[in-house]
């Protein structure tokens, strides 16, 4: 089942994506199947920035890999501009590539060792054929610029000669080599020091206004993501628990799920070793996951019904949506 | 140097006395010092937080504490006093009889230290095995309260398990019960929970604190995380290349941050108290080389308060004219009048003495 929020769109924005219902499974063997994406929808709106957040194993990079059809869905619809990504023959998904990137959480491994950084950043446009050999370079030093690498200094080297964050940068001017219009960013800072983590952030948030880009940005850091999000959903066992405009989502959580995500968090507050009032247990394993609410055994509020029948996703507010039959006070 | 130790009101008998700890290795590119010239004290009971990003010597200070150096090219010099009982110059086999009852420590990634083919109630009961002769029933008795009490459900059945069969939290909270199985009087934690989801850190880091109370334990956490460092430690040293820069009580640190290293940690996280698509204060440019000798000021390059001496002059810790227990290495402090008056200079002149540009964005900003 998909619930989007698409009757909260039509302010004039146009939609970029849409995710309608999407499912992604893997066969274990044995007739055992890992149920990693269990129907999962929203939009995404043109020059919006979509947070996706959960803990590992919740499925949010499946996702952000099934959108971009580096993973095929088992069912489902990723509707870009209105076409279905996910029924595309291999031929016209090539044609659209080129709009859509995505940036990984190593930037280290993502890049190949052996080949300079201008070469490696100059590959979408060698592949494409776009422009000239000198457009072509012109172009490559212009992209190095704008991530704050300097291509006369940095251009002829070696992956392996530059700090984490300053091959994320190489790998984010890689990713608008071809001007996409959405990039998904799976963990782009979550292998970086913080003090760096920072100037990738603010980066991201520059080249974005720059270029208009549509950004879905994969998580499992809460602060990070509110930072640069529009809209945050946050996700639990491959399902959608809670979709709300960032600000909104971090006032006034009103699923346990995310409400114990935001209490986990060590806050800069000095304490006296203050007992974080946590979630308790671990995640189900997504080759059986609980009937009915899949959070419920987790859940401080879990009753009979969550047991029994599957919470759907339900407005509780302008873009707020949630999937619980006892939702948290609006407070 | 003023204030040679972190707590220097405490008393004589502080469980860890650091005394000058410096660490060193060999590499083709000439000596690091990893860890330089590092004294902090520990008592029992307490939770002491390093904190630091990569490459400061977070976690070289703990192995060196823990003497559990390579045998080639790392040499450690100063003192490291764990009830009274110097530990750098003593070898492997003298700190065989050290570790487990007296120190014992937990590491980041919990699938590598533990061993994959050995079932682990086995691995708990080797670490109980290592000191002391156990009879098979009352082995297996410590066994089964040791992984109740890090909070293993249906420890029977856990024990005979091996460590692929665990998820990540729970392999973590095997670690901590074979650190915890004879009882040690120090427990060094080095980014315990880092590898661990949000909600399980809370989890790992809650069980830490409780037994680290109820045993009276010492406890040394080396984490990058400030907000785990404000949260569970009463004494919290920050390391920036290899020194440390500021450390004081846990509150005191965050309540009159002085160092402007720290200072821009802080304010680099993203709060969640801040709303969406604020600015982050991110500290430009990166850690030092630390094969190449600096004089001045590890961080004045990436500093918007630095002066010229700043470049010049080694700095040396001090402490807080109003708290003997707080030390920094800073020239132009932040929250001083110096350093307001260092970083408006830099301001007016539009760069610092290393030629940054000082803009809105830098550290230090709102200060």
């Amino acid at each position: 089942m998909s619930v989007t929020t698409d009757q909260h769109t039509e302010t004039g924005h146009e939609v970029l994506l849409e995710v309608r219902d999407l499912v992604v499974e893997f066969p274990l063997g044995g007739g055992r199947t890992a149920h990693a994406v269990s129907g999962v929808g929203f939009t995404l709106r043109r020059g919006e920035t979509l947070g996706l957040v959960g803990e590992s194993g919740c499925g949010k990079s499946t996702v952000g890999k099934a959108i971009v059809q580096l993973l095929r869905p088992t069912s489902g619809e990723v509707l870009f501009h209105g076409e279905d990504l996910a029924s595309l023959r291999p031929k016209s998904l090539r044609a659209v590539r080129p709009r859509l990137q995505m940036i990984f959480q190593d930037p280290v491994s993502s890049l190949n060792p052996r080949r300079r950084v201008a070469r490696i950043v100059g590959e979408p446009l060698d592949v494409w054929g776009v422009g000239d050999r000198q457009q072509r370079r012109e172009r490559v030093r212009a992209l190095l610029e704008q991530v704050g690498i300097d291509p006369d200094v940095a251009g002829g080297r070696l992956p392996g000669e530059f700090s984490g964050g300053q091959c994320q940068r190489v790998s984010i001017a890689r990713a608008l080599a071809l001007e996409p219009e959405l990039i998904i960013c799976d963990e782009p800072v979550s292998a970086l020091d913080v003090s760096v983590q920072a100037q990738v952030l603010n980066l991201l948030e520059d080249l974005k206004e720059r270029h208009g880009l549509t950004l879905v940005f994969i998580s499992h850091d809460l602060a990070v993501v509110k930072n640069v999000s529009d809209r945050v959903a946050v996700m639990y066992l491959g399902k959608i628990v809670e979709t709300a405009p960032a600000q909104e989502l971090y006032e006034h959580a009103r699923h346990h799920y995310t409400a114990g995500l935001l209490a986990a968090i060590p806050d800069d507050e000095p304490g006296t070793g203050r007992i974080i009032d946590g979630l308790t247990g671990e995640l189900p394993s997504p080759v059986d996951p609980p009937s009915g609410c899949r959070f419920r055994t987790r859940c401080p509020r879990a009753e009979e019904r969550c047991a029994v029948e599957e919470p759907v996703l339900r407005p509780v507010g302008p873009e707020h949506v949630v999937a619980c039959h006892f939702p948290r006070d609006a407070a | 140097m003023v204030g040679d130790t972190v707590t220097p009101q405490a008393p004589e008998t502080a469980l860890l006395d650091v005394r000058g700890l410096t660490t060193s290795f060999d590499t083709p590119h000439g000596t690091m010092r990893a860890v330089d010239d590092v004294s902090l004290r520990l008592e029992r009971g307490e939770m002491l937080a390093v904190v630091g990003e990569s490459g400061s010597g977070k976690s070289v200070l703990a192995r060196s504490v823990m003497r559990l150096l390579p045998k080639r090219g790392a040499r450690s010099t100063g003192q490291v006093l764990l009830d009274g009982t110097d530990l750098v110059p003593l070898g492997e086999k003298q700190m065989r009889g050290h570790w487990g009852p007296s120190m014992s420590m937990i590491f980041q990634d919990p699938m590598t230290a533990l061993n994959p083919v050995m079932r682990v109630g086995d691995q708990i009961a080797e670490a109980l095995r290592a000191h002391g002769h156990l009879r098979r029933a009352e082995q297996r008795e410590a066994v089964l309260r040791l992984l109740r009490e890090v909070g293993i459900p249906s420890p029977e059945l856990r024990a005979g398990q091996y460590p692929h069969e665990l998820s990540g939290g729970m392999r973590q909270r095997i670690v901590i019960a074979v650190a915890l199985a004879l009882d040690p009087a120090l427990l060094l934690a080095d980014e315990p929970t880092t590898a661990l989801d949000v909600t399980i850190q809370a989890q790992v880091m809650t069980l830490l604190r409780r037994e680290q109370v109820q045993r009276r334990m010492a406890m040394l956490l080396i984490t990058h995380d400030l907000g785990v460092a404000a949260m569970y430690s009463q004494t919290v040293v920050v390391m920036y290349a290899g020194q440390v820069v500021e450390s004081a009580r846990t509150a005191r640190l965050f309540a009159a941050t002085r160092s402007p290293y720290t200072d821009g940690l802080r304010r680099s996280l993203p709060s969640l108290a801040n709303p969406p698509h604020s600015r982050l204060q991110a500290i430009p440019g990166r850690p030092p080389n630390l094969a190449r000798r600096v004089t001045g000021c590890r961080f004045a390059p990436r500093c918007s308060r630095a002066q010229a001496e700043c470049l010049t002059e080694p700095v040396p810790l001090v402490a807080a004219p109003d708290d003997p227990g707080h030390l920094y290495r800073c020239r132009y402090p932040v929250g001083t009048p110096e350093g307001t008056d260092a970083l408006r200079r830099n301001r007016e002149a539009g760069r610092t003495a290393t030629g940054l540009p000082v803009t809105g964005e830098l550290v230090g900003n709102a200060s």
